[in-house]
């Protein structure tokens, strides 16, 4: 029994794998959060909401590590490598972090003395930036090579894409005030440069490639008989295409809100406006 | 505890006198400071001992050694396992999908020929390479006169329409080969693959340890190299333009 999904060189089979490693992480991440929720006197607002997104997040997370897609992604398929990246930074994260309430992201961050690290990292331009390095550098041929062939790295590799995918939607949808972005036309440049434009460059060289890039991939026993360039060319696509729904939806939410704002500021414009006050009056 | 000898033996050496010396009159000339690591680094290295210089010898020449390896590595001309005495591609006679004789030198005269013997059932390295292969086959820059030919090592269950049909999964144009057991065993001894040999069922299946090796001819009769499991399709892509035109270049 292996801990964390990582390359095999047995043919693929729909016979299911237990990975405990898996659902201890997914644990962690559930019960804790569950236990300080039971433990929190009086119910916030919006309560029930919060915590259908954070078991939402922590479903994608368990969906994305575990068999099948899990051991797909790890040994034999470039796609589903793909999708498993899409969904822990695109899915999950965003999900956790929405799921999370205001207290409880002071409450830990305090316990583990990282509020002022998140403070940093959580700064547009350096979280942009480390999620986008982490994203070239964990699809390089060399990384996912290596990485995908023991548990360890594999469990590495996983636990990044996480911990970036937090990272990257910090400026947005952090619970604290303080990691937000205040301008909504900076998010939405944000949200366009950091997760839209550079994620285009390593798709284009897996979707254009003449060969495999990944070894683990090229040389894996065939799943249904998809062939290693096919397969690579579908992760290109994914990776180019899949998170356009996600990141543009966002982008219309933050341009509705910014118009919803406007109006707001419109009102209480004209509201302070005296002369416009002595006319109302009339 | 007496250290031994050699231990305590400094500067013997002819060089490492000179070298001693050398750096004691450059000192009191002033030209090295005393406190100069250069200095210091330049005069360790030339008084060492006799086994010292052994062993910094024989250092030197296991590196040149290793250098000319790899530079014997570099001028290799193909990225599969080069063999030293090329072998002429054997003349046998075995039985296509269709039922007809085929002669595996006289029918692919001018072509490129890939042999590889698996079967069927194979779970992992069989349907890999025939995957890699038709990859690469299907790229432009290919050469047109290759031909893959699999030679079936569990005849009893790789009947012609099976051969067949699972060829066909890869590609139509890929020959598949059968014949008695007595036959196959001539062949695989023939191209100097290992004979396969029933192993020990899996779920109910039992497979064959078989040879993983892809023997490649060139247009001219002649195995220059062999292709193991895993090979790479960038390797295949590189062989395989030269192989088709190997005749070519020895003419």
């Amino acid at each position: 029994m292996r801990f964390w999904c990582s390359t095999l060189e047995d043919p693929w089979s729909w016979s299911f794998r237990a990975y405990p490693g898996v659902w201890l992480a997914t644990l962690l991440l559930v019960v804790p959060y569950l236990i300080s929720q039971f433990r929190k006197q009086g119910q916030e607002p919006g309560h029930k909401k919060k915590l259908t997104q954070f078991l939402l997040g922590s479903l994608a997370f368990w969906v994305a590590s575990d068999w099948p897609l899990g051991l797909l992604g790890a040994s034999y398929l470039a796609f589903a490598h793909m999708i498993q990246f899409m969904l822990y930074t695109l899915v999950a994260a965003p999900l956790l972090l929405l799921g999370t309430p205001e207290w409880m992201a002071t409450r830990a961050l305090q316990k583990i003395r990282l509020h002022r690290l998140s403070c940093t990292l959580s700064k547009p331009v350096t979280a942009g930036l480390i999620f986008n390095l982490m994203l070239v550098l964990t699809h390089s041929p060399w990384a996912v090579d290596t990485l995908r062939s023991n548990q360890f790295g594999s469990f590495a590799m996983d636990f990044l894409w996480l911990l970036c995918g937090l990272l990257v939607w910090l400026p947005i949808i952090s619970p604290l005030p303080e990691h937000r972005m205040r301008s909504y036309p900076g998010k939405i440049v944000y949200l366009f440069l950091a997760m839209g434009v550079v994620p285009a460059i390593p798709a284009g060289f897996m979707t254009f490639a003449s060969f495999p890039l990944y070894a683990i991939y090229e040389l894996a026993p065939r799943v249904h008989n998809i062939g290693a360039t096919t397969d690579q060319q579908l992760a290109g696509l994914i990776m180019k295409l899949g998170g356009i729904p996600i990141i543009w939806g966002s982008i219309v939410v933050i341009m509705m809100r910014w118009s919803e704002q406007s109006g707001k500021d419109e009102i209480n414009a004209d509201s302070c406006d005296p002369q416009l006050r002595v006319e109302s009056d009339q | 505890m007496r250290r031994p000898v050699y231990f305590t033996r400094s500067h013997t050496g002819g060089v490492a006198q000179l070298v001693e010396r050398f750096g004691r009159i450059e000192e009191a000339r002033g030209s090295i400071p005393l406190t100069s690591t250069h200095g210091s680094c330049f005069r360790h290295l030339f008084s060492m001992t006799n086994q010292k210089w052994q062993i910094f010898a024989s250092l030197m020449v296991l590196s040149l050694l290793l250098v000319s390896c790899e530079n014997q590595k570099s001028n290799q001309k193909f990225e599969g396992l080069e063999i030293d005495l090329p072998s002429a591609m054997p003349e046998l006679e075995l039985t296509d999908t269709n039922g007809r004789a085929f002669n595996l030198r006289a029918d692919t005269t001018g072509m490129v020929r890939l042999v590889y013997f698996g079967f069927t059932e194979c779970p992992d390295i069989c349907p890999i390479h025939l995957a890699q292969l038709r990859d690469v086959l299907e790229l432009p820059q290919s050469p047109k006169n290759v031909v893959v030919l699999f030679i079936t090592v569990d005849p009893e269950r790789d009947t012609p329409q099976v051969l067949r049909s699972y060829l066909d999964r890869f590609d139509s144009e890929f020959v598949g080969l059968s014949g008695s057991k007595v036959d196959l065993e001539a062949a695989q001894l023939a191209f100097g693959a290992l004979v396969a040999a029933p192993e020990y069922p899996i779920e109910g299946k039992y497979t064959y340890g078989h040879d993983g090796r892809v023997f490649a001819f060139a247009p001219d009769d002649m195995g220059y190299t062999q292709y193991p499991h895993p090979t790479r399709q960038t390797s295949w892509a590189h062989d395989l333009p030269l192989l088709a035109q190997y005749r070519k270049t020895k003419l």
